[in-house]
């Protein structure tokens, strides 16, 4: 799985760690991580839940729009 | 009489879903160890090849793949939940555990070793004592999570 820059670049936005949307989630660092580097396919539960955490849309984070955007 | 209760575990005890299929993942691998293993164990006897008498080696069989589990689990961080603040103790008491069952495997393999004769029958009751103090344990556990959880005698 590619990783996901979108996700990063929304949470740094915020002035959030990896730690600090974990818990804010409900979820592990590890698991924070493992999303963000493309390790792990989030279920949609968990993807909304990082979506209102982040104030944004399931597009703007978590759908894929292309090949430029598969390079980490 | 004790209430049936929904039988899950506290919220802040629950893994996240990362850590579920982690831990699922890594007990299908051991499952399969384990049958591996005993299987492996059936034909090097079948070649008259016994490295060690029933019931020691399915016992240290047994215990082996059980130990990395809980090993894999831990070195996995798949043990305990986000929101367990006891997350240092598990690991050590995971870390206690596998050392114990170490230990347990150096004496029944070094007590089988030394006196063969003798064997079968210490080696049942090593068996019988491990398997109680594992079901006194795993008692214990469950028995103290309801009570923190408030599901208790009624």
């Amino acid at each position: 799985m590619p990783r996901n820059l979108r996700l990063k670049a929304a949470r740094a936005a915020r002035g959030m760690s990896q730690k600090d949307l974990a818990e804010a989630v409900g979820v592990t660092r590890q698991t924070i991580n493992a999303v963000e580097s493309g390790d792990y396919n989030p279920t949609i539960r968990l993807c909304i839940a990082i979506c209102r955490v982040l104030g944004r849309t399931l597009d703007e984070i978590f759908w894929e729009v292309g090949d430029s955007d598969q390079q980490g | 009489m004790i209430s049936k209760g929904s039988g899950k575990r506290p919220e802040r005890e629950q893994l996240d879903e990362m850590q579920v299929r982690i831990r699922d993942r890594i007990g299908n691998q051991s499952f399969m160890m384990i049958s591996y293993l005993l299987l492996l164990d059936i034909g090097l006897g079948g070649f008259g090849i016994r490295w060690l008498p029933y019931p020691v080696n399915v016992f240290i069989i047994v215990l082996f793949s059980l130990g990395v589990y809980e090993v894999r689990k831990v070195w996995s961080g798949a043990h305990a939940g986000p929101r367990d603040k006891s997350r240092s103790r598990v690991s050590a008491a995971a870390a206690v555990i596998a050392a114990l069952m170490a230990a347990a495997i150096v004496v029944a393999y070094a007590r089988s070793a030394a006196r063969p004769q003798d064997s079968a029958d210490g080696g049942g009751i090593l068996v019988f004592l491990s398997s109680l103090a594992i079901i006194a344990a795993v008692l214990v556990a469950g028995i103290m999570s309801r009570w923190k959880s408030g599901k208790g005698e009624e």
